[in-house]
């Protein structure tokens, strides 16, 4: 019982940033609702093999991530969906490092969201990874069986597109 | 230290690198404006990646979030207590299973021995590579139908994947169309027959002087074939009478079948009287009755195989007799070797065998040659030992045996998750998900065989129908191997890591393969693990049928 009670409150705080990791992966509400109530499920089955080290927010995430990934598999059917190191091409230079950084800090957190969720899912999905499902690279890697330097080079690349994305966005404004 | 790639420092920025990179990376830092100001960089923009994204979530309606409730299903056992529950449920299985071997009281008959679940995959690997060797003509034409319904069937498949922008399907159906294009040309047979359909309510005849030259599909209350079928013959009827000639494969099924003629390839027969007086058969005889019975004028020039309560055989037989069943009368001849799984066999004073005569059956005595019966080789009796089972255990071929069954199933798992990736997630975790696929595998076993005969009674359904079998007969094959793979999550069940597939359904297949050879219970675990691995593949195959799924817009 005290665990359940627990576990009920690590849910109350936590369950809006897996909610929020699960629409951003899967782009529909309810089908996020689904996932993220499993992952929580899932996290509550597991919970006597969790470690209090880790951090609790980390540890659902992961198992969240695992489960949408899957989710994203399914939907697609087929395995190589991030494709292949060899195969992707090498990211080009950027002329501007900084460019990026003055983007994200003039538009509205609406629209990066939305530029974020308009990526090839290969570059959507290890991105929010990263950056909002707060992933290491070799976390990432596990999930998707690839090797942290496709990771890497795919963070990068979804990077250099959403730079591209939010350029476009300024130009029609 | 040249100045490392823009890839590098999003890399270091972001802590990814290895740390003897990263010590690297950071002394090279210290010294260059360059890649410090691209770190700076990168790193800035994370930290406003996230911070964006988290700013920008979306808000439910009305509460914050759901209100949590545990799951309704059992919380599952420790791994600890799952391992010592199953050690405990093998000892007492090896514990019920000793005792059992050892009441004196309680034998199987020698003349069922044959019929012990743990025999029949062995007998019936057996029959098939004896098929395959013997009975290749008759393969032919089997793998010619099957092959034909499944191109047809996959050629839609891949047209309807391709209308609908399934690429990656349509990709790897096409794969699967290729091969299945493969095995029908190499197996397309050298004559090629149409096929011509006749059917009766009561009595259908082919008159003496009648030629067909297609194949032939009989259907009647009963059939008498007086005339000449040059392509194959097909008759299901109640009775079934060839007095005249058929020039390929005589396939057959009804209450009683009588072939007098000559029948240029195999017989197949299934019936619960088969009678072959004066028959003069080209290849092989396959019999599955009641009864089976052969004339001394009855010239078989290949193999014969029954399966019968008892056997009659006064004819020749050119090559080898294989015989199961509880009585084998022989008076005639057979050129090679005999090799009988009865209850009783009697060689007549006429028999001649002209090579070995193996006889299984429950005791020495029930094998009776009489005097001036002719064995050429030798006369071997096996009656089966009780300790038997124990004694299996002992060998190590019984091991080389399992690993081997081990591997394959491993080999066609994974190629059964690539090609559906979405059995790696299956619903079984609470007690009524389990009595569902079990109910679910109870209609399927018993669901497609009956499809199948339905389908064919019509011409068109024949080839569908034997597909559906195959399809059957693959699917009894898998289930375990489904079943495993959920296992094997099961038994590694950590949520937040994910473990290589191949890792996963290794070690459901291993705890699948001792559960099956358990002795005694061994058998009805493998039902129910097949039934419950049916269920829950019939159960994927409902769930994307039909598959439209759309990503709504955020």
């Amino acid at each position: 019982m005290a665990e359940e009670a627990s576990f009920a409150a690590l849910y109350r705080q936590h369950y809006r940033r897996v909610f929020g990791l699960c629409r951003r992966l899967l782009g529909a509400a309810d089908e996020a609702e689904d996932a993220a109530q499993e992952a929580f499920t899932r996290g509550y089955r597991a919970f006597d093999r969790y470690d209090a080290a880790q951090p609790f927010v980390q540890w659902i995430m992961r198992i969240a991530s695992n489960h949408c990934v899957d989710r994203i598999r399914r939907r697609a059917r087929q395995s190589a969906l991030f494709g292949t190191e060899s195969t992707e091409p090498v990211p080009a230079v950027s002329a501007d490092p900084g460019a990026l950084t003055r983007l994200l800090e003039a538009e509205r957190a609406s629209a990066v969201a939305g530029a974020v969720q308009a990526l090839p899912e290969k570059y959507r999905v290890p991105l929010l990874l990263a950056y909002y499902g707060e992933s290491s690279y070799d976390d990432i890697a596990s999930s998707l069986g690839i090797t942290r330097t496709h990771v890497a080079t795919l963070i990068f690349r979804g990077k250099q597109q959403l730079r591209q994305s939010l350029e476009h966005g300024a130009e029609d404004n | 230290m040249d100045c490392p790639s823009e890839l590098t420092c999003s890399m270091y920025a972001d802590g990814a690198l290895p740390a003897p990179e990263a010590a690297a990376f950071a002394d090279h830092l210290a010294g260059c404006a360059r890649c410090h100001t691209l770190v700076a960089a990168f790193a800035a923009e994370g930290r406003l990646l996230a911070a964006r994204l988290e700013e920008a979530d979306t808000r439910l309606e009305g509460d914050a979030h759901p209100v949590w409730s545990a799951p309704d299903d059992q919380p599952p056992l420790s791994r600890a207590a799952r391992l010592a529950f199953a050690a405990c449920a093998a000892a007492l299985s090896w514990g019920i299973s000793s005792v059992w071997i050892g009441l004196a009281t309680v034998t199987i008959p020698g003349a069922l021995r044959w019929v012990d679940p743990g025999r029949i995959p062995g007998l019936f690997l057996s029959f098939v590579i004896f098929l395959a060797n013997e009975g290749y003509a008759m393969f032919v034409s089997m793998i010619d139908a099957v092959s034909l319904g499944m191109l047809l069937l996959l050629a839609g498949a891949v047209l309807v994947s391709i209308l609908r922008n399934r690429g990656a399907r349509a990709a790897r159906l096409s794969l699967c169309l290729a091969a299945v294009c493969l095995l029908f040309v190499a197996f397309v047979p050298s004559v090629s027959h149409a096929v011509e359909v006749r059917r009766a309510d009561q009595t259908l005849t082919i008159p003496a002087g009648e030629v067909v030259d297609d194949t032939l599909i009989v259907l009647g209350e009963s059939v008498a074939i007086d005339g000449t079928v040059n392509g194959d013959l097909i008759a299901l009827a109640r009775r079934v009478i060839v007095r005249g000639t058929v020039g390929g494969n005589l396939i057959t099924a009804g209450e009683s079948v009588t072939v007098q003629g000559e029948v240029g390839g195999s017989v197949l027969g299934f019936a619960r009287s088969l009678d072959l007086p004066g028959a003069s058969i080209g290849r092989n005889v396959f019999g599955f009755a009641r009864d089976v019975s052969t004339s001394g004028a009855t010239a078989i020039d290949a193999n014969a195989i029954v399966f019968c309560e008892s056997a009659t055989l006064n004819g020749s037989i050119g090559a080898d007799l294989l015989a199961f069943g509880d009585n084998l009368e022989l008076g005639g001849q057979v050129t090679e070797d005999v090799l009988a799984y009865a209850g009783h066999v009697l060689l007549l004073a006429s028999a001649r065998v002209g090579g070995d005569l193996t006889a299984h059956t429950g005791a020495a005595e029930n094998v009776q040659v009489l005097p001036g019966a002719d064995v050429a080789g030798t006369v071997d009796t096996h009656v089966p030992e009780r300790v038997e089972p124990r004694t299996e255990y002992l060998m190590p071929s019984y091991y080389l045996g399992q690993v081997m069954r081990l591997a394959a199933a491993l080999v066609t798992g994974l190629v059964l998750l690539w090609l559906l990736p979405g059995l790696r997630e299956l619903p079984l975790r609470t007690g009524a998900q389990v009595l569902r696929a079990a109910a679910y595998g109870i209609v399927t076993v018993a669901a497609l065989p009956v499809l199948a005969v339905i389908l064919m009674v019509t011409l068109i359904g024949i080839p569908l129908g034997l597909l559906v079998l195959v399809l059957w007969l693959i699917a009894l094959y898998v289930a375990k191997i489904v079943l495993a793979g959920w296992m094997g999550q099961l038994i590694l069940d950590m949520p937040e890591r994910r473990h290589h597939v191949a890792l996963v359904l290794l070690v459901g297949l291993v705890v699948v393969l001792i559960l099956v050879n358990i002795p005694i219970v061994g058998g009805v675990l493998n039902a129910l693990m097949t039934l419950v691995g049916l269920g829950l593949l019939a159960g994927y195959v409902l769930r994307q049928w039909p598959s439209d799924q759309r990503i709504a817009e955020p």
